[in-house]
């Protein structure tokens, strides 16, 4: 029955999406909907999650508080202007049952409000209850994303632990120079816990690749968009080598602890510009499986 | 509670597009918005050659991606299978256009005029507040409920010269849709997504 459809259809210029490759006669669409605004709104939502985890640890309130802006008002306002109706905003509080989004809106709003209560009254469990918020909206966004059938790329049990990792990870890595530089101490421990984590967050990138590319044709042709097609140089040199590889030698080259405060710096600017080039190609990455192919 | 279902006939469709303008007429969709399309393919080799039309519209799927992942509960499941958008609760974060794998939904940025720059003719104007489209929405098919309320088949159904397109009740088994599913092996695009669509093809 399959086979009286295989082969792939062409689609009508009233298809929504924009051809990005062919193969075997079937043409291979990205997702247009999540662009620009959403990877804001993803980014600093982990990467300001990540740091306040990060600053918590060290009860370093400049930093804190820096991750809760960035949440409420980069992560919001960038939510805000990508909805058609921004007025109805409000409305996305209503399906926690079986809506991610909810999910994610009413984490932030827990975090936001725990997060600054905290920040004021030094409360422990004011503490604890903004950092489970805050590992919640590290990761919805990838459980968001891997919700999606129609995206093979990203129905992948993986999307959600690496986003977690990586939103750690880029956290962390602001966090250490921003710590050293208000203090002027040192944080070997957590310049350990990011070099493990840079190591995971390529571990788990190779596997997430790995995974997909055996799972199906749509979202073997999306891994092949990164690896091999247009998306490869920004992939290789903004992700892998800039964004992983490079960050790591600057920590371990001259020994944990012994990193200068300029190369720690530089070494999180790395680090970020990594996060964002990869949610960048994650999103550019999303390939839909054509409705006839 | 019936599940409402459509069964189309692959062998029967000839692509002649009497769907897409019925369907046109009876919701005056916007400019770009297709709520049901065809879409055609060749395939094979001389003289092995074939083409195929497949006419593409929401499934109505049993379990729909849509329907949970919309944060606001403006994408709804009817008691009766069908899946439609209230425009008033729809907030346009676009999350279920993502979710659709049958790329059934379209995002309303502007309600434009078909004719540029002559503004809204009487016939868009009516059929536009008719439908209640809002800006900054997402539509979709709705399988002319409407018109099932009132009784009568989508328009889609009713239109179609070749009588490729059958409407009915896949709950129950002496219906002519769950009769023609049975005895001429009908089939749902895309099961692997696990939505369970109420749109059958029957093999070309």
């Amino acid at each position: 029955m399959r086979t009286a459809i295989a082969g792939g259809f062409e689609k009508t210029p009233i298809s929504p999406g924009r051809v990005v490759s062919e193969r075997a006669g079937t043409r291979f669409e990205a997702q247009s909907q999540w662009r620009f605004l959403i990877l804001v709104a993803f980014f600093t939502g982990g990467f300001g999650a990540g740091l306040y985890i990060a600053s918590w640890a060290l009860d370093f309130s400049p930093g804190m508080i820096l991750a809760l802006f960035m949440v409420a008002v980069i992560k919001g306002g960038a939510h805000i202007a990508y909805l058609g109706r921004p007025e109805r905003f409000w409305r996305a509080l209503k399906r926690p049952r079986t809506s991610w989004i909810s999910r994610g809106i009413i984490s932030m709003g827990v975090f936001v409000t725990a997060g600054a209560l905290y920040a004021t009254f030094k409360a422990p469990a004011l503490g604890w209850i903004a950092v489970g918020a805050a590992v919640m909206v590290m990761a919805y966004t990838g459980y968001l994303m891997a919700f999606s059938p129609s995206i093979p790329f990203w129905n992948n049990a993986l999307l959600p632990v690496l986003f977690l990792a990586y939103s750690a990870e880029s956290g962390t890595a602001l966090a250490i120079p921003l710590y050293t530089a208000f203090s002027g101490a040192r944080v070997e421990m957590l310049e350990i816990v990011e070099v493990i984590l840079l190591v995971l967050v390529t571990l788990i990138i190779f596997s997430y690749l790995y995974g997909a590319y055996h799972s199906s044709v749509p979202a073997r042709e999306a891994v092949d968009l990164l690896v091999r097609g247009r998306l490869a140089p920004g992939f290789f040199l903004s992700v892998l080598l800039l964004g992983l590889l490079l960050p790591i030698a600057l920590e371990l080259l001259p020994g944990i602890g012994a990193i200068s405060l300029n190369a720690s710096w530089f070494a999180a600017l790395l680090c970020i510009q990594g996060a964002i080039s990869f949610r960048w190609a994650v999103l550019r990455a999303g390939v839909y499986a054509p409705a006839g192919y | 509670m019936p599940r409402l279902g459509m069964v189309i006939d692959l062998k029967k469709c000839a692509a002649c597009y009497a769907c897409v303008a019925a369907c046109k007429t009876e919701h005056a969709t916007p400019p770009g918005v297709f709520w049901c399309r065809v879409v055609k393919h060749e395939s094979g080799s001389f003289p092995a050659v074939r083409r195929i039309a497949l006419p593409l519209g929401c499934m109505h799927c049993a379990d729909p991606p849509c329907e949970k992942t919309c944060p606001t509960g403006a994408t709804r499941k009817r008691g009766d299978g069908i899946v439609h958008v209230n425009y008033d609760e729809c907030m346009g974060c676009r999350a279920c256009m993502i979710a659709c794998p049958y790329e059934a939904r379209y995002f309303l940025a502007e309600i434009r005029p078909y004719y540029d720059g002559q503004g809204l003719t009487e016939y868009e104007r009516i059929g536009y507040a008719a439908n209640g489209y809002v800006e900054g929405t997402v539509t979709k098919c709705n399988f002319c409920m409407e018109r099932v309320d009132a009784g009568k088949e989508p328009a889609c159904v009713a239109n179609c010269p070749g009588r490729a397109r059958y409407f009915g009740d896949l709950d129950d088994p002496a219906s002519e849709v769950s009769r023609l599913i049975r005895d001429k092996r009908g089939f749902q695009l895309h099961p692997e997504f696990g939505t369970n669509p109420s749109v059958y093809y029957l093999p070309a």
